[in-house]
């Protein structure tokens, strides 16, 4: 399997399922991730996941290969999820004891327990942080997005998403800097 | 906690792994649409070439029209500049054009007002001519006048010789009969000086206006040849000032009882002398003859008779 998404997509999109499979198969997980991270639950983030690809199929005669498959496709989830968060009832906050057991399951990339204490309550910080800075963090440090390929997913200036990151570092900067930083764990 | 630590971190945020049958899911849910497989096979329908000139044969006749108006514009522009330079070509006699311009217009006014003066003269000249005409006749006129005069007298007289009655004085003689009003005037100012002196134990006035109720009207007071002086109708004692009144009067406020010959009132047109005892006197001839004359005796002004000749006092 050599063959590079964008050649995958237009294979795909002259019908050939086994390109659009293939597809599948090398994003659904990150596409997954993404959602899941912003989501409060595995069956939204899975439900989401499903319509970002379902609405990925029926828009790919638009896609020009203009930017990577990959930008195209977070982009489509972004706004997938921006939909699903217009939705009333929809603010749900991520438990906190979920990222505390994603941190602790599996070969842990943290030198020490203190920096995988750290990385928890980072992660959650980050989840307080404004939509548009929240959404370049995610794009760009969780789903390994480079500046220019997160600006084109959420439809914004290189610069701004700069300006954003810039930003969020400051606030988690001084979020960390805080003595004594109080729990906010939700019971 | 520095920025580099924050983005290794988040770098290292876990990945969510995906639910098991998602996958299968997915698979199962791709649904490719026809109108992406058919892409490229779609059967050519025939157009016709024409069509796709259309847009590039619009433009060119707009470059065309554009070039038309271009080339008119261009052409009248030479024609205006053919133009300019033709008017500045002219222009240096221009100068010269203005100032003939400005002496002509002078000449022109000057010639206006020389036919304005001819009009003028012509006019004075025939008016000189019209009156040399009439001088003749004016002086017939006055001749004529006299004539009827001297007839109209005549005839007077005539009538008058046949009633048997004496010519008035005032038609024999206008100046004769203005010099006896004079006297009576005279008169009448002296009986109120004698009046007045009466009632205020002998002292005569000092001022015109004490005798107002001595003298019946100011009338009195003029002259009748004083022309200058003649009110233009009666007045009364309400409209006259002393200085209106045309005799030169001394007013003393002395007892001039011991001079009967004081002059106290004088006609400066007749010579009429009024004196302190109410008499008045025609002296004109005798002091031009040198029978008369005015002295101060006693400070007052007094009439002397030189022969001692005195004429009859009126």
């Amino acid at each position: 399997m050599s063959a590079n998404p964008e050649g995958l997509s237009e294979r795909a999109s002259k019908g050939d399922l086994t390109a659009a499979s293939e597809l599948v198969a090398r994003f659904y997980q990150r596409i997954f991730a993404y959602l899941r991270r912003l989501c409060s639950n595995d069956h939204d983030a899975a439900d989401l996941t499903q319509r970002t690809f379902t609405k990925a199929w029926a828009s790919l005669a638009s896609y020009e290969q203009r930017s990577t498959f990959s930008t195209w496709l977070h982009g489509i989830a972004y706004h997938v999820y921006v939909d699903w968060r217009r939705k009333p009832n929809r603010v749900d906050p991520q438990p906190e004891e979920w990222w505390e057991a994603r941190v602790a399951q599996g070969p842990s990339p943290y030198e020490d327990a203190a920096e995988r204490e750290l990385a928890r309550q980072l992660y959650q910080w980050v989840d307080q942080l404004e939509d548009d800075q929240k959404q370049a963090v995610h794009l760009h440090y969780y789903q390994g997005l480079s500046l220019s390929e997160t600006a084109e997913a959420l439809g914004v200036a290189t610069s701004t998403i700069k300006y954003r990151l810039r930003g969020a570092l400051d606030a988690l900067r001084a979020k960390a800097a805080e003595p004594f930083a109080p729990e906010t764990r939700t019971p | 906690m520095n920025d580099s630590q924050i983005e290794t971190l988040l770098r290292k945020a876990p990945q969510p792994a995906a639910p098991p049958d998602l996958f299968r899911q997915l698979q199962a849910d791709i649904a490719l649409p026809k109108s992406v497989r058919a892409i490229g096979e779609h059967p050519k329908v025939w157009q016709n070439p024409l069509r796709r000139g259309i847009p590039a044969l619009a433009f060119g006749l707009f470059i065309l029209s554009c070039l038309v108006i271009i080339g008119m514009q261009a052409n009248v522009v030479s024609q205006l500049k053919q133009q300019n330079q033709e008017l500045r070509s002219t222009t240096p006699n221009l100068e010269q054009l203005r100032a003939q311009q400005a002496s002509y217009e002078r000449l022109q006014q000057q010639v206006e007002e020389l036919e304005r003066l001819r009009r003028d003269n012509q006019d004075l000249q025939r008016l000189g001519a019209e009156v040399a005409q009439l001088r003749p006749l004016v002086s017939e006129v006055n001749r004529l006048r006299a004539e009827n005069q001297r007839l109209a007298a005549s005839a007077a007289a005539f009538s008058r010789r046949v009633q048997g009655a004496p010519a008035p004085e005032s038609e024999a003689d206008p100046e004769r009969a203005a010099s006896t009003r004079c006297v009576n005037n005279l008169k009448q100012i002296g009986l109120a000086f004698k009046m007045y002196a009466v009632d205020n134990g002998g002292l005569f006035p000092s001022a015109l206006l004490q005798i107002t109720n001595e003298l019946n009207t100011p009338m009195i007071l003029f002259c009748p040849s004083d022309s200058a002086k003649q009110p233009a109708g009666v007045i009364g004692w309400s409209q006259f000032h002393p200085e209106m009144t045309s005799y030169q009067l001394i007013l003393s406020g002395t007892n001039d009882e011991d001079y009967p010959q004081r002059i106290i009132s004088k006609c400066p047109i007749h010579g009429h002398v009024g004196l302190a005892d109410g008499s008045v006197q025609r002296i004109a001839d005798a002091v031009r003859a040198g029978q008369a004359r005015e002295v101060m005796i006693d400070g007052r002004l007094t009439l002397q008779w030189l022969d001692r000749k005195q004429p009859e006092s009126k």
